[in-house]
């Protein structure tokens, strides 16, 4: 028995970003990766780990190669030779600060927070002084030869450790001067041997991996190499270090990621020998993280993977942008989506009820192509540059698109006849107030836009004149601390919500004067944040989900909780069956009340509040759907409030289309796989 | 999926800052994009701060990282190539015929009668060619080197290793406490199961109750399922008497008791209390003994191998057409000193009766017949020498394993005594055919043969060396046979001397064939010379191709298996060139023939000659100089109009096919420089005829190899999923119930 048609959308193929640099805030647990086009993602790891934020790169910021959280602000250096400190609220950069020695790539604090290191391609190492307000160039150490590619402070601070060509360095801070030199040899005669990577303990044992693969342990007290393993087939690129010290990871070109552990060989004497190693990425790593015990890689395939034990677990999470990505103009049955760098419009397909020999619905109407849509600006160079794309939205009835970059909003009329060529007219004299937003979103009904600035603060503007006229700007600084994350809008186009990673959760309502007025805020919940929310289509209930799965309904017109997610809590229920993915969206049936339907990676749980809970820690019948309609019979029986169907991978969004029509997108592994470059080629049993 | 024009007219419309372009799609990986990145900016040296620099994909060849792309299609065709060849050398040197002297080097005054001769070069050539149609099987290792399965607790400790239910996995028993069943292909632990007894037998799989067992403590049996992990705690059958092992052979299993009984299992357990009374031996041996079991034509023997006052005394129970018998008798050597180094129950030379293959210290082979049934009184067992063994030391233990009817496996030390040496011994021709020296030899190490692998002690790990059965080539038998004569010290020696062409021995297909009439007293004359065919051909068909004799050539064709390469290229070149006049006028009809290939009879001829047997190999010299230009692409044109659907033969298409398959790659090959010099558009557009003719029959390829799952799955009788490409399509709508 079927209830509903769903549209398998695959042609979303987001270009894989790959992972360059990951730098952990420790105290909060924020990962801020770094990707290929410069796009900084900040992850909240707390629980589920999932993007809390994005900050796009900018046009003069097209390369991140190092980067560190230096108290709560994010640094970056990149080949372009800046130091740029990021506005973690604005989501944009926040000061710049021009490098000596052009081309940096290699970034790292001291433990204070005070000072920061940067290695350059001309071999300065900078040092900068941090205060409140300021980062102030404060000297740098002795010119060396060849370019810097990793350099380390040391837990007390005194020295640094740098890597670069052939040789590694140790350098005393306070004076300048390199105190030992210590060469790596190499592989063949003609190529020089880079230090990739690199490490300094507390007793100023240095830990470098290198293009030869070579992990070799130095002492820097004395400057002589202490042990070396011919740890890897290729290059290490990433190397981390257990808080305790006891622990390493390494990896590289030859993605095996392998640990090596501390052991005491006699009292006060140590030794480092080789312990497991995990295959996680087919592609290079280029950075390693570990998190309570849990390790974070990322690298050329664009997955953050998180491999931990025990139980022996890996989880990877894959290059999706954050939500919202997708937008759906129901009335003409328009996709939107957003990819990093351009947009697409395609038009969905139509079904007739025959279906063809596979269960699949036959396609009355093929989807279509309609449009992309990118900005193109000339950098520096006066080369033209694709500008990346912050957030975008289109009208349910499909004449309005919206997106922002980090320096302009720009608002299109779009026009497409079924036959006809599509048009796209750009809205030429935006009001100034109209600039560089976080979330835009219009309302059901097309007349209204409703944007958050980058300042904060909402904005309303009405689109009758076919131009956008500001009717009302929110002011959410009392009530929302933080960036705008989420606005949502319900179906009726009364109720507004806005939220920010801190759990402030805000309702706002139109009241008889069409003026947008704060009804209620939601208790924060402050052990974690919100991951998704979405409003019922009767307005009467908003669910927020939060990062450890846990669910609230929240009654709208009661202004509290309602029963269902009291007992909920009650019982500390789980409804997920894997918590490894943060829910991505929550929608709801129309035609069957109160029934929630949430999403995340790979599962879709449907929350039924009509049907009796389930014992506590019961398991959560799961659904295999990978043939389609095969498993449809077996749902019958389920008679709990939850039950899972996993049949996609990489879900990115699910929502209805109309009353009996889902539109599920989907970034099948394989399309990701497929833009990927070649990997290292290793000889492996039974392949030649 | 429809990629809409609109998309390109909206490019249009133009904006100040905004614009529609075609989304690039290379990208380049990331340690590469830094590394080429900086290599640039030193290079060039304009750094200019502030400035976002972008870089060219096309200058990434200079970058050091170490990546290789997957197979490159050349290496492909290369290795086709050699395999062809292998192929058809083969078939040439069959067809030659061998003419050998047989003398016996012990008496090489004895001039065997012609008879004699007959019979022995006779049985050699038919062994030699039985073995060729039945493409079996020098064995080879399959590369130079074996991988470790799994480490050993000590080699002692093993106590032996066995044949799983599911193909491809081994139980190995590794120590008294603990048995694991591993997967070969990747050496991953399966299941593993534990005891608090003491294994005192390897674990093995009972096939005829779908079970496991092994003895513990020399005294209980248990069998189970496989899914228990420890088994202690099932039911045990107890025995009167201690039991020495448990052994597989052919699916039975069979208990044998420390005293020598031995007796299937599933009778020995319902019989646990009077089993085992009546001994094998009268002494006392209390499991002092070795256990040889073999399975040859469809009868079992299960050998034991006492060695008890300085005697060696070998038992052998058979169960021979439902039969069962024993036998006993003594293994013993002129000179008391010699010891036994090793033993094996096995085929000899090409018999299909049974013998226990004996090694001694002094490194003669010696066996013994175990064809008892077909003697009313136990034969005496005197044995024969069967051959001297130089290629494992024997002063150490050999182990011997049986692979097929003309091979056993022997693991032993080298014979330089450095190390230790897997080889393969032919049985037949008493050779060894393929060695892999190990590093340790490890004394009394044993070997096992799972399926198409033989296991080993390696030092402290298990060694799993894989060998595979090729198709057996008379070269490389003859040729390995002369070494052995010269090496060894055998009793009969071939002398490769013709003495005298004895074609009646071997004729029996030709015999078959009648010459027809138009060549036949040329042929005639010249075989009874003694010649070949392929040195008669290339006698007479130069005449007929001077004289222009269409029907003679096309017996000779039709008659001949072996004609030399140079030939059918000069027959090529002829019936491309030769006259209209030549053929009988009846013409084909078919405008897409090129003009001059539109009779008939010379497209038969073509085809005929196209059919032959040839090596690639030998024969793109010819090609090369005996077509010209012109030659070649009427050919070519002419394959190319055979492989577009024209095909008039109904025999066999596959062979038919791949014979135009290897003609179109000799023909390219061998005017390989001239195409790519070329600016002809005949030329072109032949080649890109073929090319899309390749590309249509490599995407057949492509559904056909989408079909070979399936089929495979159906075989097994399993559910065909008709969704699988599903995942592939762009955009689907079905139907989903969510509750």
């Amino acid at each position: 028995m079927s209830n509903c048609q769903v549209h398998n959308v695959r042609f979303y193929k987001p270009k894989p970003e790959a992972i360059y640099c990951m730098s952990l805030h420790k105290s909060t647990k924020k990962l801020a990766v770094s990707r290929a086009d410069a796009v900084i993602e900040i992850w909240n790891l707390k629980h589920v780990p999932y993007i809390e934020r994005t900050i796009v790169g900018t046009l003069d910021n097209s390369s991140i190669e190092g980067l560190t959280w230096c108290g709560d602000s994010l640094f970056s250096v990149g080949l372009n030779g800046l130091l740029i400190e990021y506005d973690l609220f604005r989501l944009t950069r926040k000061r710049v600060v021009t490098v000596t020695g052009e081309a940096a790539c290699c970034i790292d604090v001291t433990k204070d927070n005070k000072r920061l290191a940067v290695g350059t391609e001309q071999g300065y190492i900078n040092i900068f002084k941090v205060n409140e307000d300021d980062v102030l160039f404060e000297k740098f150490l002795d010119k060396q030869e060849g370019r810097i590619l990793c350099l380390k402070y040391d837990p007390s601070c005194q020295f640094i450790a740098s890597g670069s060509l052939d040789a590694i360095r140790i350098w005393d801070v306070e004076t300048g001067h390199a105190l030992h030199r210590m060469t790596t040899g190499r592989a063949t005669a003609k190529e020089p041997t880079i230090v990739w990577c690199i490490h300094i303990l507390q007793d100023l044992t240095i830990i470098s991996g290198d293009s030869r693969g070579k992990l070799t342990f130095w002492d820097g007290k004395i400057g002589a190499q202490i042990e070396s393993f011919q740890s890897h087939k290729c290059d290490i690129l990433a190397m981390c270090v257990s808080d305790k010290e006891d622990s390493l990871y390494c990896a590289g070109v030859d993605p095996n990621i392998v640990n090596y552990a501390k052991i005491k060989v006699t009292e006060g004497k140590y030794k480092w020998v080789k312990s497991v190693h995990r295959k996680v990425h087919d592609h290079d790593v280029r950075d390693l993280i570990l998190c309570d015990e849990k390790l974070y890689s990322g690298g050329i395939d664009g997955y953050l993977a998180c491999t931990y034990y025990p139980p022996k677990t890996l989880v990877k999470y894959p290059p999706v942008l954050q939500n919202p990505c997708i937008t759906i103009a129901k009335k003409v049955r328009y996709i939107l989506l957003r990819f990093s760098k351009h947009l697409e419009v395609w038009s969905l397909g139509k079904s007739s009820d025959r279906a063809d020999n596979n269960n699949l619905l036959h396609l009355a109407e093929e989807p279509m192509h309609l449009l992309s849509l990118q900005r193109l600006v000339k950098n520096n160079d006066s080369e033209e540059v694709k500008e990346s794309i912050i957030c975008a939205s289109m009208s349910s009835d499909g004449k309005w698109i919206v997106f922002s970059t980090n320096s302009v909003l720009r608002i299109f009329g779009f026009n497409y006849q079924v036959g006809e060529t599509p048009t796209l007219s750009p809205i030429e004299d935006l009001p100034k107030s109209c600039s560089v937003s976080l979330q835009v979103v219009f309302t059901p009904n097309s007349r209204n836009l409703i944007l958050a600035p980058q300042n904060g603060g909402l904005q309303v503007y009405d689109l009758i004149e076919g131009i956008p006229i500001l009717v009302q700007t929110i002011s959410t600084q009392a009530v929302l601390q933080d960036t705008i994350t989420f606005l949502e809008i319900s179906q009726s186009g009364q109720h507004l919500v806005a939220a920010d990673p801190q759990s402030n959760i805000v309702m706002w309502t139109l009241n008889k004067e069409s003026e947008w007025e704060q009804t209620c805020k939601l208790p924060i919940y402050s052990d974690s944040s919100p991951t998704s929310l979405s409003i019922h289509p009767s307005c009467k209930n908003l669910v927020v989900m939060y990062a450890d799965h846990k669910m609230i309904e929240f009654d709208m017109s009661r202004k509290r909780l309602t029963r269902f997610s009291k007992s909920l809590h009650k019982k500390q229920m789980s409804i997920w069956p894997s918590k490894s993915y943060p829910v991505r969206n929550i929608i709801f049936d129309q035609k069957k009340g109160n029934v929630i339907i949430l999403h995340d990676d790979s599962h879709i749980v449907v929350a039924d509040p009509n049907k009796p809970l389930p014992r506590q820690n019961a398991k959560i019948p799961k659904i295999e759907l990978t043939n389609l309609s095969d498993g449809n019979g077996s749902l019958k029986s389920c008679s709990s409030a939850f039950h899972a169907i996993k049949k996609y991978k990489h879900l990115v969004y699910l929502g209805w289309l109309s009353e009996d029509e889902l539109v599920a997108v989907e970034v099948s592994p394989l399309s990701i796989l497929e833009q990927l470059p070649p990997c290292l080629k290793q000889a492996k049993f039974g392949t030649k | 999926m429809s990629a809409v024009p609109e998309t390109s007219s909206i490019n249009m419309i133009n904006m100040p800052a905004t614009a529609f372009k075609p989304l690039p799609q290379k990208r380049l990986s990331g340690a590469r994009r830094r590394k080429i990145r900086k290599e640039e900016r030193t290079k060039a040296g304009t750094w200019k701060p502030l400035t976002s620099v972008n870089f060219q994909v096309d200058e990434m060849e200079s970058s050091d990282i170490k990546r290789f792309r997957l197979d490159s299609p050349t290496s492909l065709t290369l290795e086709q190539q050699t395999s062809m060849s292998n192929l058809s050398t083969s078939n040439s040197v069959t067809e030659t015929e061998l003419k050998m002297a047989v003398i016996d080097r012990r008496h090489p005054d004895v001039t065997l009668n012609r008879k004699q001769a007959d019979l022995i070069q006779n049985k050699l050539l038919t062994a030699v060619d039985e073995s060729l149609l039945r493409s079996a099987n020098p064995p080879q290792f399959e590369s130079s080197a074996y991988y470790g399965l799994c480490p050993l607790i000590d080699q002692r400790n093993l106590l032996g290793i066995a044949e799983d239910s599911e193909p491809g996995h081994v139980i190995v028993t590794l120590g008294k406490n603990i048995a694991i069943k591993y997967r070969i292909s990747d050496q991953k632990q399966i299941h593993s199961w534990r005891t608090k007894d003491k294994f005192s037998s390897p674990v093995i799989y009972v096939k005829e109750t779908d079970q496991y067992a092994a003895v513990f403590n020399h005294i209980y049996v248990r069998t189970w399922n496989g899914d228990e992990e420890y088994v202690d705690k099932l039911k045990k059958f107890k025995f009167n008497k201690p039991i020495q092992t448990l052994v597989t052979c052919n699916d039975k299993v069979f208990l044998i008791f420390k005293n020598g009984t031995i007796t299937q299992l599933n009778e020995g357990i319902e019989n646990r209390k009077d089993v085992a009374l009546n001994p094998v031996f009268d002494l006392n041996i209390d499991g002092n003994f070795e256990v040889i079991t073999a399975c040859l034509n469809n009868n079992l023997y299960i050998g034991l191998l006492l060695n008890i006052n300085d005697k060696v005394i070998f038992a052998v129970k058979y169960f021979v057409d439902d039969e069962e018998g024993l036998h006993k008798m003594e293994l013993r050597r002129d000179n008391p000193k010699l010891t036994l180094k090793g033993q094996i129950i096995c085929h000899v030379e090409h018999s299909t009766e049974v013998h226990l293959l004996t090694l001694w210290s002094d490194g003669k082979l010696y066996s013994y017949n175990l064809n008892f049934q077909d003697y009313d009184e136990p034969k005496q067992t005197t044995p024969n020498l069967f051959a001297a063994f130089e290629t494992l030391s024997c002063k150490d233990p050999v182990t011997m394993a049986y692979l097929n009817q003309h091979y056993i496996a022997m693991y032993g030390a080298d014979c330089n005594e450095e190390g230790a040496a897997l080889i393969l011994y032919n049985t037949q021709f008493k050779v060894f055919q393929s060695k892999q020296s190990l590093k340790l030899f490890t004394s009394g190490a044993r070997l096992w043969k799972i399926e198409n692998n033989l296991l080993f002690c390696s030092g402290q790990n298990l060694g799993v060396m894989p060998f595979y059965l090729d198709t057996e080539q008379l070269s490389a038998l003859v040729g390995s046979h002369r070494v052995a004569l010269i090496d060894l010290d055998p009793d009969v020696m071939l002398v490769e001397e013709m003495e005298e062409a004895d074609w009646n021995a071997s004729k029996k297909d030709a015999v078959d064939r009648l010459i027809p009439s138009n060549i036949a007293t040329q042929v005639l004359d010249l075989s009874q010379q003694g010649l070949s065919e392929s040195t008669i051909c290339e006698i007479i068909l130069p005449g007929y191709v001077e004289t222009k004799n269409v029907q003679a050539v096309m017996s000779c064709l039709n008659y001949f298996c072996d004609i030399p390469e140079l030939c059918l290229a000069e027959l090529l070149r002829f019936c491309l060139t030769v006259e209209d006049k030549c053929f009988s006028c009846k013409n084909l009809i078919d405008s897409e023939l090129p003009l001059s290939l539109r009779q008939k009879d010379r497209c038969g001829l073509i085809d005929k000659i196209l059919m032959s047997s040839f090596s690639s190999t030998l024969m793109l010299p010819y090609v090369h100089r005996k077509l010209d230009l012109n030659c070649t692409l009427l050919l070519l044109q002419y394959i190319f109009y055979l492989m577009s659907g024209n095909k008039k033969h109904s025999a066999n298409i596959v062979t038919l096919e791949k014979k135009l398959i290897d003609w179109c790659c000799l023909l390219l090959d061998a005017n390989y420089q001239k195409f790519l010099l070329s600016k002809d558009a005949q030329i072109l557009e032949l080649l890109n005829n073929l090319r899309d003719l390749v590309m249509k029959y490599s995407n057949c390829l492509e559904s056909f190899n989408e079909i070979v799952p399936i089929l495979s799955e159906i075989k097994k009788g399993k559910k065909v999923i008709k969704n699988k490409q599903l995942s592939n399509l762009q955009y689907s709508v079905e139907k989903l119930s969510l509750y």
